[in-house]
């Protein structure tokens, strides 16, 4: 492992990394499969030389980490999940069928969970046990935060989806997070065999208001040649919470990934999705809708990796910014060297609601390969007097307008996402309840 | 060594970089420095111009920061560390050193230039005698030859007018109230590395003072050239328009083709008061190394102008060919309510040239209005990066800016990448920015071949077209001074 001394840290962040590997070490106590505190102990080897992030880092210039380090957190006790009734989760449950998978506090919850009929044969959803964890590695360059999920790593979740299944109905994935001061380090892996089809609704939340919690995920997702796997990130946390997810999407040969990401609760949240391209003629979308209010910072990345012929991609960032809430996009679209006929598209929209609301975009391109078509753009300002007038003139109340040319401007990436119509009615709802 | 011998040497390196004909070197009795860098170099740089207390003392205060400060290597280029001991930081033809004996007035005068440099000019098209085609060019020269400015033409006719045209060096003694009430206020000597550097080790560059109410009739210029070998050139430009002013300022460069990197690390201050403008035009054509781009210049740039009044206007035009390294972001800093900033650029790479351009504009007054035009074109094994930031502050109301990024790839050994920074923090502020990458299209090419076009020829209509946005900013004698390097750096990039 790596011998590099720690970097300097600020006492504040020194304090915090002990805390989690305190954590890790009272899992480890815990932990009879030793593979697992091996790759434990690894990973805080890796924290301790990476250090924490700070503004001085070029990828975190934009987003300051203090209000995570001036919390406290433990990891959450085993509760009776049958404490939890059904009808507690009434809120968060979509109104056409899904394949539920219920996690509370972490904890698999079997008598919520619900939809085991219209699991198909070819669909294997299974708790990691250390065997299979040992063998989820993370890449070289993981940050930070990716480490700590790694450090905290009890459980993960397997969804293995055979060649050719079509997986007709959704996969509800909920995480709901009943204790205040906790962390959640969930870890996912779903592999797609070739030319299986599914979809992937990822649903994050806090059963009271008053929770604050800390959601650090990361997931690996991978597409065989032909496979489709359209997903969904619903991170609807309470205002105090925390939220850092990594994920990383390998596409082979005709693969097709389509990804939203609503970023609607957390007072801090940074969404990083990584789709690499390996094969020929792939596409990929990464889109995001983020509504920001109060003093939220919202932070959503995206990298783009073309290794491949003929590959597409597009991403359609939607913000839309009131209160002192802040916006963070960055994006990098990077062809190399060979991908020729890669067509990559990424649009960053913003609309400002107040003076104080703020947003800083960083779009990129890296570009090896001389025959693509690869564009960014990236606009920001706030509501067109001429829109409000018009809809004026027509009676419409200029409250009313504003709301109706926001929700428009916002919803866009889900009008264009194909899934049946019941789960984007659905999707559009938990979007406006937050504008 | 025989004459003849060392201009066979010349000759083999200039024949194996045909491209570059401002590759030659010129023969004359200088007086360099001894190569190293330390306090007593910076104090020796000062005495050589006999400078004042305080000069001194900015030097000192830069160089003891400079060496607190580490080597930026962020840019998407690499290069290996420089070693500051391995250049020398003084050098000039021994006519022009002797300022401590010459009454400063008398200096720059074409009479006292050496005939060779004289020589070396002339066959660069730089009209220095004051004389000739100059007098007809309507351009006002400063020419600078290593260390030092070694002529300036049209003084006394602008000098009626009030405008001041000098060098630096000049400047520092003849009106050092100036010097010293600007000096450092737009780019501070802590500001980055290179610019401490500068500070500290600043050899000649360009005052220009315009009064309040004075338009320029003629357009006023700065030829640099780097002539030694193993020197680094470093610059400092201050320019100030006053209210009501205004002035076109045009600035050229090249170097002798060498087989080590040379140092080029400039400073440039604009500073434009109300309802003032300023139009800085820039064709860069530094020596870019031979086909592995070993030798060319390493081109570290800061340059900055600040909108200090209400409706002042700020416009920088590059055409960036030259140079292995390229590091250059000309800047605005938009202080002055409805003040305009404007960055119009085109950036060619070939070979294994690596640039890093692009621009900021920060917003600060109200109504401040930005425009960025930068086409890229990458060729060879060449990588070419526009970074660009777009800042908008609480402070600037109805702010707006539009950034257009292109990029073109000439074959598909080339890197082209865009790397914008935008940050917004006012709602009522409006900001777009569009990024595209494309190439020359096959069917373009044979669309014009078929037509009796050859690819040659074919490739730089394209190409010109592709920049005219730029083009159509530069003065006239630039803008085809840019299109022909443009061709000449494209020969053999294609095919």
């Amino acid at each position: 492992m790596s011998s590099k001394t720690s970097p300097k840290m600020s006492p504040a962040a020194r304090q915090f990394i002990d805390k989690v590997i305190g954590l890790s070490t009272s899992l480890n106590a815990q932990t009879e499969a030793d593979a697992l505190v091996v790759k434990r102990e690894a990973a805080q080897q890796q924290l301790l030389s990476l250090g924490l992030p700070t503004r001085k880092d070029e990828d975190w210039q934009y987003t300051s980490i203090q209000p995570l380090l001036q919390q406290d957190f433990r990891l959450s006790e085993t509760v009776s999940t049958a404490e939890l009734s059904l009808a507690q989760l009434e809120p968060f449950l979509p109104d056409f069928e899904t394949i539920r998978l219920v996690f509370v506090d972490g904890e698999f919850s079997e008598s919520l969970s619900a939809g085991f009929e219209y699991i198909p044969d070819g669909l294997s959803i299974e708790m990691a046990d250390a065997d299979a964890i040992q063998s989820i590695a993370l890449p070289e360059t993981a940050d930070a935060f990716q480490w700590i999920n790694e450090l905290l790593l009890d459980q993960g979740l397997t969804i293995q989806l055979d060649a050719q299944i079509v997986l007709e109905v959704p996969l509800h994935i909920l995480f709901v997070q009943t204790q205040s001061g906790t962390v959640l380090t969930p870890r996912l892996q779903v592999h797609l065999g070739e030319a299986a089809q599914c979809q992937l609704l990822q649903h994050f939340v806090c059963l009271a208001d008053e929770t604050l919690t800390w959601v650090n995920g990361v997931g690996q997702i991978t597409l065989e040649a032909g496979a489709t796997c359209k997903q969904v990130v619903l991170q609807d946390l309470s205002d105090s919470s925390f939220y850092f997810n990594h994920q990383t999407t390998t596409q082979a040969t005709n693969s097709n990934f389509e990804s939203t990401y609503l970023a609607l609760g957390s007072q801090l949240s940074r969404h990083h999705s990584v789709a690499q391209q390996q094969g020929d003629a792939a596409e990929t979308t990464q889109d995001s809708i983020v509504p920001g209010r109060d003093q939220q910072l919202l932070d959503t990345r995206t990298l783009t990796q073309h290794h491949a012929l003929h590959g597409q991609s597009r991403q359609l960032h939607k913000m839309v910014l009131g209160d002192a809430a802040r916006g963070v996009f960055a994006g990098m679209i990077e062809v190399a060297k060979g991908a020729q006929k890669t067509d990559g598209q990424m649009d960053i929209k913003s609309l400002l609601l107040s003076p104080q609301a703020k947003v800083d975009a960083k779009p990129q391109l890296e570009i090896y390969a001389d025959d693509v078509k690869c564009s960014h753009g990236c606009a920001a300002g706030q509501i067109d007097e001429d829109q409000l007038f018009y809809a004026q003139a027509r009676g419409i109340r200029r409250t009313d307008a504003m709301q109706l040319i926001t929700q428009a401007f916002l919803l866009e990436p889900l009008e264009k996402f194909q899934v049946q119509p019941a789960m984007q009615a659905w999707l559009t709802q938990r979007v406006v309840d937050k504008l | 060594m025989s004459e003849t011998t060392q201009y066979q040497e010349i000759n083999d390196l200039l024949s194996k970089n045909s491209g570059y004909k401002e590759g030659f070197f010129t023969q004359t009795v200088v007086d360099t420095f001894a190569k190293g860098l330390n306090e007593d170099v910076v104090r020796a740089i000062s005495a050589k111009k006999n400078e004042p207390q305080w000069m001194l003392d900015f030097r000192l205060k830069a160089f003891a920061h400079w060496k607190t400060l580490e080597e930026p290597h962020w840019a998407k280029a690499s290069y290996d560390p420089i070693d500051y001991q391995d250049y020398s930081y003084y050098s000039a033809p021994e006519c022009n050193s002797c300022s401590s004996d010459c009454p400063t007035g008398n200096k720059g005068m074409s009479m006292e230039m050496d005939p060779e440099v004289a020589k070396a000019f002339s066959s660069l098209g730089v009209p220095v005698n004051g004389e000739g085609s100059a007098q007809k060019a309507n351009i006002a020269v400063d020419a600078i030859f290593d260390s030092v400015s070694v002529s300036t033409t049209k003084r006394e006719e602008l000098e009626e007018l009030g405008i001041i045209f000098c060098s630096f060096s000049e400047a520092v003694h003849d009106h050092p109230e100036l010097v010293q009430q600007y000096l450092g206020t737009v780019v501070p000597y802590h500001d980055n590395y290179f610019a401490a550097l500068n500070s500290a080790v600043a050899s000649d560059g360009t005052f220009v003072y315009i009064p309040e109410g004075v338009r320029s009739p003629i357009d006023l210029s700065t030829y640099f050239r780097i002539n030694e070998a193993k020197t680094g050139q470093f610059e400092r430009t201050i320019l100030i328009a006053d209210k009501n002013s205004y002035v076109s300022y045009l600035e050229g460069c090249s170097a002798p083709v060498r087989d080590s990197y040379q140092l080029h690390a400039a400073v440039v201050e604009v500073i434009v008061h109300e309802n003032a403008e300023v139009k800085y035009s820039t064709v860069q054509n530094w020596y870019p190394g031979d086909d592995n781009c070993e030798g060319g210049i390493l081109n570290f740039v800061t340059k900055r102008g600040i909108c200090e009044g209400a409706h002042a206007k700020l416009s920088w035009t590059q055409a960036e060919t030259g140079s292995a390294i390229t590091w250059k972001y000309p800047s605005c800093i938009l202080k002055g309510d409805h003040s305009i900033g404007e960055f119009y650029s085109v950036a060619l790479t070939n070979r294994r040239q690596q640039a890093d351009t692009g621009t900021k504009m920060i917003h600060i007054g109200k109504n401040t209005r930005s425009t960025i035009i930068s086409k890229g074109l990458s060729a060879g094994k060449s990588d070419n990066t526009y970074r660009g930031l777009v800042r908008i502050l609480p402070s600037a109301e109805g702010a707006r800016n539009f950034t257009q990024c292109d990029s073109m790839l000439i074959g598909d050994q080339c890197g082209a990448h865009t790397f914008p920074y935008i940050e917004v923090e006012n709602a009522s502020a409006k900001m777009e920015h569009e990024a595209t990458t494309s190439r020359i299209g096959e069917d373009q090419l044979f669309y014009c071949q078929q037509r009796g076009i050859s690819e040659q020829d074919a490739i730089s209509m394209i190409v010109n077209g592709f920049c005219k946005d730029v083009f159509s900013e530069l003065p006239l004698e630039f803008a085809q001074e840019a299109e022909e390097l443009l061709a000449i750096s494209l020969e053999g990039s294609v095919g």
